[in-house]
């Protein structure tokens, strides 16, 4: 057997540390077991012949993957012990140097002579190479020529972990772990993809490790590194938005060798974006209103951006219909224009589609209804430089609207004056009740959905704009600009029904995302307490009326007081027979029974009438003697 | 030609290949919004010409500013812009000639089947001149008119036909010996504002129809107050106030005169205040126009406005 002389030390001081420290055995649930089902899941193709283990250490995999597989194990590694080991247990063995790719390449190709290479694995081992690049490109060759898999392992710096302990200022290196002290390259998920795709590796399956509490968990006291605290739940809830990969120990992909699909396996310079990205949606039936919608973006003021139109379920003649619409155009905004067919999925799933292929800087959606002025953009423009990062949030008017035909051409003719029923600035409190803004006027910043993962919910057919724009409001803020910047055109169309079931999901969803520093009881709460101050707000005010009412009660009590005074005083009793002798001639009092069925006018009459009466009057005198006597006042 | 129409047995102005001059009158615009509405326009000529319905297109500037809107290093750059389709040529009058006499000027020299009268900061829609000229295949089209964006004007017209009392000369098309037929804008009495419902009238009176195309789309850069309401400056209301005098006067509606004198008199600002005295100061040299229309047939005057309108803005 052929091995390369030991000319580098790339893998030397590795391999000083590995002394000793890497025998680490095989489990089902450690990169090992989940390597072997990695290629136990595509045995068909990896079934017989042989595995090379490039970093094998003590190679404790090699008995399992042999009974299981069948395979033939040959290690690599530099260190003698390790492959001592290796050898007592009766497996083949070579001192291998991962230099440069094409010594590697040629050391490979002189081990594997002619036999069948079914697969290679290289397990934590990339993490300690100046240029782990070089050596995929090499493994990716001899796969490439044997169609073999290759299986990679490394370990995951953006495990939740070292973000909590990084944003209070904490990085340390371990002995061993996910930042071994003897690492020289640092892998997430997405600097292992870029890597494999300039190397020519392609992941064809994957069966990471995760670990809830990895070797970085440390100070155990750190209260955002403590499970139990609102600070860890917070935190752990943000990285979720960030990717899937937020408690992964150990990356573990199963790749073929392909084409290069990329030229540098390290990220590029910031891109140079539009402003923005306008998403219109279009199902080809209306191409004057996209016409129009068109119109509008021509005559904006600021050109920084890019319009993707997104043509949902179309047949031919309606995408010739969008195409042709497009191709009128001015040769300057044609060229700002992409065309993207989506033939699956509702509007939601046509709205992440459109989101996701957007450049620009902020994002927003338009329907072919709408109508935008011409400072729409400049607005935006305006205030994202005031506050990058949050959604900019414009004024949109609504308008009734209807098609007309007539003259060889169709057309919109407005039926109504523009509504305003929007608050002009954006209230979150409001917004928790109702859907208080409309998609014309919104920006959403594109780190929103490319890096927090906000995305419109395909469940929902009629709030998802709210939706997100609720979620995102939370995370990133929003900036009002006050002025009108749109005019949604709106049809006589029938509602589709379920506004109530959405409209509760939509609060839930919010609830989620609140959770960590609101219960989602609370959130229940405070939703249903909007909802009874919105219908207690329609209850008329009925205080002026009730006022009115007790004025009214307080008269009539005093006019009955004073009626009943009167029936009841001496004086009236005194004077019974003169009233007698009137009644004998025909002239009937009102009844003192009946004083109580009485209005408060018909009682004030009534008491006009008393004091007017002659009996009444002539008791007058004894009546002002008895006050003196009793009041000393005349 | 007579007050009746005396064009009549009515023609369909339109014929393949149609030639067409664009005028635009400057005052104080920005290069940027200029050249904006001639990328715009050149495409839409473009098409037009593609289509067979225009055979050549020019673009005329007048320019009433004080000093001149385009350099010739600019006016060169808008030429090179549609070298093939659109040919540009600027005209600077060294004097503010208003909207109406501008428009005159530029159209006495024509030579084309059809003038479009148009602001000079309209960015028009691809298909714009072939929908206007689509109208004037009806016998009976004396103007057609495009649909303003963002906000579209609230004069109605009838949904079936696109007839409507007048057109607002802001994008509207003319057949050119129509218009030197009904004598042009009348620059006499109107400066800036009703030159456009006073010429649409005339049309009208002279058996055409005025016609509104929707399907003719243009977008004039108007925006709204935050509350979404007009936002009119002081000249804008101050012409508008005069020619609401001078309108009703023409077109033989001396009771609606006197209502809005004694409007602007008794409830005016300072803009109304000076209306009113411009005209008094016309009537009393003499300098107001004929009356004309005097059994109202073609004028309307419906609640301050010149046609029936479908809602307020």
């Amino acid at each position: 057997m052929a091995c390369m002389p030991d000319t580098v030390t790339h893998f030397s001081s590795a391999l000083r540390h590995r002394q000793g420290a890497y025998d680490n055995p095989f489990a089902a649930d450690n990169v090992y077991g989940h390597a072997l089902a990695l290629l136990s899941r595509h045995r068909g193709q990896a079934e017989g012949g042989l595995h090379i283990d490039i970093g094998s250490g003590f190679g404790r995999i090699a008995e399992p993957l042999v009974a299981e597989l069948g395979l033939t194990y040959l290690a690599c590694d530099l260190d003698e012990d390790a492959l001592g080991s290796l050898a007592e247990r009766g497996f083949e063995t070579c001192r291998l140097v991962l230099a440069s790719e094409e010594r590697v390449y040629q050391a490979l190709v002189a081990l594997i002579g002619g036999r069948r290479l079914a697969s290679i694995s290289i397990i934590d081992t990339l993490e300690h190479l100046d240029d782990p690049a070089a050596t995929l490109r090499a493994l990716a060759r001899v796969a490439g020529d044997h169609q073999a898999f290759v299986l990679i392992s490394v370990p995951n710096v953006a495990h939740r972990d070292l973000g909590l302990r990084l944003l209070f200022g904490l990085w340390e290196y371990t002995e061993t772990g996910i930042l071994d002290h003897t690492h020289r390259v640092l892998f997430s998920d997405a600097v292992l993809r870029r890597m494999l795709a300039a190397s020519g590796l392609h992941i064809v399956d994957e069966n990471d490790v995760q670990i809830r509490r990895s070797d970085q968990a440390f100070p155990v006291d750190h209260p955002a590194l403590q499970s139990g605290t609102t600070l860890h739940r917070l935190l752990c809830e943000l990285r979720g938005l960030g990717d899937r990969f937020g408690g992964t120990n150990q990356l573990v992909r199963l790749c073929t060798a392909g084409p290069v699909a990329r030229a540098l396996p390290f990220a590029a310079a910031a891109i140079d974006r539009p402003l923005l990205s306008v998403v219109i949606r279009s199902e080809g039936r209306q191409p004057d209103l996209l016409a129009a919608l068109m119109t509008c973006l021509a005559a904006q003021t600021n050109t920084d951006f890019e319009v993707l139109v997104l043509g949902h379920l179309l047949d031919r003649p309606r995408q010739v219909s969008i195409e042709q619409v497009i191709f009128d155009l001015p040769a300057w905004l044609r060229t700002k224009i992409r065309f993207i067919l989506i033939d699956h999925g509702n509007w939601t799933d046509l709205l992440n589609n459109g989101f996701a292929a957007a450049d620009g800087r902020y994002i927003c959606v338009l329907d072919e209804e709408d109508v935008v002025f011409g400072h729409w953009l400049e607005q935006f423009s305006q205030a994202a430089g005031t506050a990058p990062g949050r959604i900019l949030r414009g004024n949109v008017l609504t308008q009734s609207s209807r098609r007309v035909e007539y003259n060889f051409a169709t057309g919109i003719r407005a039926e109504s004056g523009v509504n305003n029923p929007h608050s002009s600035a954006f209230d979150f409190f409001e917004h928790l009740h109702a859907e208080g803004s409309a998609l014309p006027g919104l920006a959403f910043p594109r780190g929103l959905f490319h890096h927090l993962r906000i995305c419109f919910d395909p469940a929902l057919e009629i709030f998802a704009g709210w939706d997100v724009l609720l979620r995102g409001a939370a995370l990133v803020g929003v900036t009002s600009v006050p002025e009108v910047v749109a005019i949604q055109q709106k049809w006589n169309r029938p509602g589709s029904g379920g506004e109530a079931a959405e409209r509760r999901k939509v609060m839930e969803k919010f609830g989620a995302v609140a959770a960590p520093l609101w219960p989602a009881a609370c959130i229940g709460q405070l939703r249903d307490r909007l909802d009874e101050l919105a219908c207690l707000r329609q209850v008329p005010d009925t205080r002026p009326q009730l006022a009115a009412l007790s004025a009214e009660l307080a008269a009539h009590r005093e006019a009955l007081q004073n009626v009943a005074g009167i029936y009841g005083s001496r004086s009236w009793r005194m004077t019974a027979p003169l009233r007698f002798v009137q009644r004998l001639a025909g002239k009937r009092p009102a009844n003192q029974a009946a004083i109580g069925l009485l209005s408060t006018s018909q009682l004030r009459a009534l008491q006009a009438a008393v004091c007017a009466s002659r009996s009444w009057r002539i008791t007058a005198g004894p009546r002002w003697l008895w006050h003196w006597l009793c009041t000393g006042a005349p | 030609m007579s007050e009746t129409g005396a064009c009549s047995p009515l023609r369909a102005f339109f014929r393949p290949g149609a030639s067409i001059q664009v005028q635009s009158v400057l005052y104080g615009n920005g290069f940027a919004s200029i050249e904006r509405a001639v990328l715009s326009l050149g495409r839409a000529a473009e098409l037009a010409v593609e289509s067979g319905m225009a055979g050549r297109v020019e673009l005329i500037y007048g320019d009433s500013s004080r000093n001149p809107c385009l350099s010739e290093c600019q006016l060169a750059q808008l030429c090179a812009l549609y070298p093939e389709t659109l040919s540009i040529r600027y005209d600077f009058f060294g004097r503010n000639y208003g909207s109406a006499r501008g428009h005159n000027r530029l159209a006495e020299a024509a030579a084309a089947d059809f003038i479009l009268v148009a602001n000079p900061d309209v960015v028009v829609s691809p298909r714009l001149l072939i929908h206007l000229l689509r109208a004037f295949t009806l016998p009976g089209t004396g103007m057609a008119e495009a649909k303003q964006l963002p906000i579209e004007h609230p004069k109605d017209y009838d949904p079936q036909t696109g007839e409507t009392s007048w057109a607002t000369t802001a994008c509207a098309l003319i057949p050119l010996p129509l218009f030197h037929a009904v004598g042009g804008f009348d620059a006499e009495t109107f400066f800036l504002y009703c030159d456009d419902v006073d010429f649409s009238w005339a049309v009208r009176m002279a058996g055409y129809k005025v016609i509104f195309q929707p399907g003719a789309v243009m977008f004039h850069d108007k925006r709204l107050s935050d509350e979404g309401k007009w936002l009119p400056s002081d000249a804008e209301k101050y012409y508008a106030a005069e020619a609401a005098l001078l309108l009703a006067h023409k077109w033989s509606r001396p009771e609606i005169v006197e209502k809005i004198l004694r409007e602007y008199g008794a409830y005016g600002d300072l803009v109304t205040r000076r209306a009113k005295a411009e005209y008094e100061a016309r009537k009393a040299v003499g300098r107001l126009p004929a009356p004309r229309d005097a059994e109202h047939k073609i004028g309307q005057f419906i609640d301050g406005m010149y046609a029936r309108h479908r809602y307020a803005l």
